[in-house]
């Protein structure tokens, strides 16, 4: 009985002191390998993204119109839809599939985002520039295909358990023929448990 | 002389206890200025004395988050808002778990001393307000990511066999209105056809159901519906004509006291508001009355109903648990026991916490118009459809072919 009344004052004591109390992160240390599984939640991780954007490059590459290709198709990327039940930064999955497509050689790209500060800049140096290193207008090298996507999931929950499952799917399409030229997608199923009962 | 010095020690520790549990502020004195504040314009100054308890690991931090989003969102500060209602969810998932520590102290001592997790409704509720910012900030994408994810949570109370009432008319009818946005009829038609089930005396939906099947190529549903409401032609909004829709988040919800009977649990007081509705005008022409979808007085009230069985077998248990504690202590020094039964009856109060800010109602005006710039106001009416004093500022909005104008007006008074 002295037990009992004891054990329940010190964690009504405990209790209301923690709920009280700040909780802040304070150990921080390097994960120095970045393509180790990240499982810590439910959400979209960064060893989702690549792991497909891996296999997708993989894909790309190895496709039958970069592979032949004379010369390094110029590729234009524009967007991968997010249709996911999450906000994921889906730019973020363009650019890692983008720089890795670079670093492989075989494609080149031309960059949308940086249209209005380059037509900017060569307004600018019309007039101010010296003429044997300025650049004129219209002599830009225009996209062969344009690379774009979508993002889909179907999230499962039923008690404790929850599975999430991820399809990317992307496609490149020929600008001149509208000929959808490579299209590919990659899956992943995550399964988790919810801890019901805790301290 | 050693009891004596232990009997001394158990005393301040009682004593000492039970000061913390009453002395730890309550979300309720926090909350009380809320509304003169809010209503003389200043909730921006109102989320910004909360802000700190808001972003604070603690266990009112979910509640402090839905006040400082909703403040924010009044503020029209849609970014700010975000960040509250998108860290509030995500804890909701975190915290939503028995904590046997947690529960066992509250049996003891209050039920305020328990991680506040938020109801369900109010869960929904955060998809709600978030799918709202992101119209408001012209992010389709996001806010169709809002109307998933409170999609998959109903479908998870759905298949937890929760009680009816826990499924939102609302958030079908804003996701059905993005869905039309996105062009995707088909999830449209499945969405306002929810609605129907929900709540079939919202004005607009004899339309929005045909127009929606029609669009969807769902023929023999436009053809039973066209029967049903008598209507000719297939409602379709005319090519090169957009909508202005108004999200209209109506008053006050609901306020938690204590109970008049028994003071240790919470009551559900109505709160009133003037304006009840608003009257949508684009032009000088066009009006139309905003339709209530969805009453959080209603749902809040029944939730509370439903826990009310357990929240009293809890506080008996709590009565037996403190009276054992008492007697205990009362064994080895009568003055101690009696101290610390005062202490833990004082500590013994109603949790009152509650996502204090939100609206009585969520109603929907909408007007269909030639794409172009148009003059659009709104004015609040009182149950006798007379002025109530409240006004939507005017204002000039662009209206595109085949989309939506989203606008969002809160009325506090």
């Amino acid at each position: 009985m002295k037990n009992i009344t004891l054990i329940i004052l010190m964690i009504t004591g405990l209790s209301v002191l923690s709920g009280c109390g700040p909780k802040a992160f304070v150990k921080g240390d390097y994960d120095n390998n970045v393509n180790d599984a990240n499982l810590l939640n439910d959400k979209w991780s960064e060893s989702d993204m690549q792991k497909v954007v891996r296999d997708l490059v993989a894909s790309a590459t190895g496709s039958y119109s970069i592979a032949n290709a004379k010369r390094p198709p110029v590729v234009m990327v524009t967007r991968l839809q997010n249709k996911t039940s999450e906000h994921i930064d889906t730019q973020s999955i363009t650019d890692m599939v983008r720089v890795e497509l670079m670093r492989g050689g075989r494609v080149q790209f031309v960059d949308k985002a940086a249209r209005e500060d380059i037509a900017e800049e060569i307004e600018y140096q019309k007039n101010n520039a010296a003429r044997n290193s300025r650049k004129e207008g219209g002599q830009q090298t225009g996209a062969d295909f344009i690379l774009n996507g979508r993002l889909d999931s179907i999230v499962q929950q039923a008690g404790r358990d929850k599975s999430v499952y991820y399809k990317v799917t992307m496609q490149m399409t020929n600008l001149k023929t509208g000929v959808m030229v490579w299209s590919d997608y990659k899956q992943l199923r995550k399964r988790f448990k919810k801890q019901r009962v805790g301290l | 002389m050693e009891s004596r010095c232990c009997n001394l020690r158990r005393l301040l520790s009682v004593f000492v206890l039970s000061v913390i549990i009453v002395g730890c502020a309550s979300y309720n004195s926090e909350m009380s200025n809320t509304q003169t504040m809010i209503r003389a314009g200043n909730a921006r100054g109102f989320a910004e004395s909360i802000k700190e308890k808001a972003f604070t690991d603690g266990k009112d931090q979910i509640v402090f988050l839905f006040e400082y989003g909703t403040a924010m969102q009044i503020a029209g500060d849609y970014e700010e808002s975000n960040k509250a209602f998108l860290l509030a969810e995500q804890l909701t998932e975190i915290k939503d778990y028995y904590s046997i520590s947690n529960i066992s102290a509250s049996i003891l001592t209050s039920a305020e001393v328990e991680q506040y997790k938020g109801e369900d409704y109010e869960k929904v509720l955060i998809n709600a307000m978030l799918a709202i910012n992101f119209l408001m900030l012209n992010n389709l994408e996001a806010a169709m990511v809002e109307t998933r994810k409170l999609n998959d949570k109903l479908y998870k109370y759905k298949y937890e066999a929760k009680r009816p009432y826990e499924q939102n008319p609302f958030a079908f009818y804003l996701a059905a209105m993005i869905r039309e946005q996105d062009r995707d009829w088909d999830g449209a038609f499945i969405d306002y056809r929810r609605v129907k089930k929900l709540k079939p005396d919202v004005l607009y939906l004899k339309a929005d159901l045909i127009r929606s099947a029609a669009n969807a190529r769902r023929y023999s549903e436009v053809k039973k519906f066209k029967k049903q409401y008598g209507f000719k032609d297939d409602q379709r909004i005319p090519k090169g004509w957009g909508e202005v829709v108004l999200v209209y988040l109506q008053g006050w919800g609901p306020q938690k006291v204590p109970n008049t009977q028994w003071r240790s649990i919470p009551e559900l007081q109505r709160r009133f508001s003037y304006t009840k509705y608003m009257k949508l005008k684009v032009g000088h022409e066009k009006e139309s009355m905003s339709q209530p979808i969805y009453s959080v007085s209603d749902v809040a009230v029944k939730t509370l109903n439903d826990a009310y069985a357990g929240m009293i077998a809890k506080r008996v248990a709590g009565r037996v648990a403190k009276e054992l504690v008492a007697q205990r202590l009362a064994q080895e020094n009568e003055l101690l026991g009696a101290i610390s039964k005062i202490g833990l009856n004082a500590a013994d109060r109603a949790d009152l916490r509650h996502w204090f800010t939100l609206p009585d109602t969520f109603q929907v005006a909408r007007i269909a118009v030639p794409a172009g710039e148009h003059s659009v106001s709104a004015e609040g009416l009182t149950d006798l459809d007379e002025g109530s004093g409240e006004y939507m500022t005017p204002k000039t909005v662009a209206v595109k072919p085949g989309k939506k104008t989203f606008l969002l007006f809160r009325s506090v008074r």
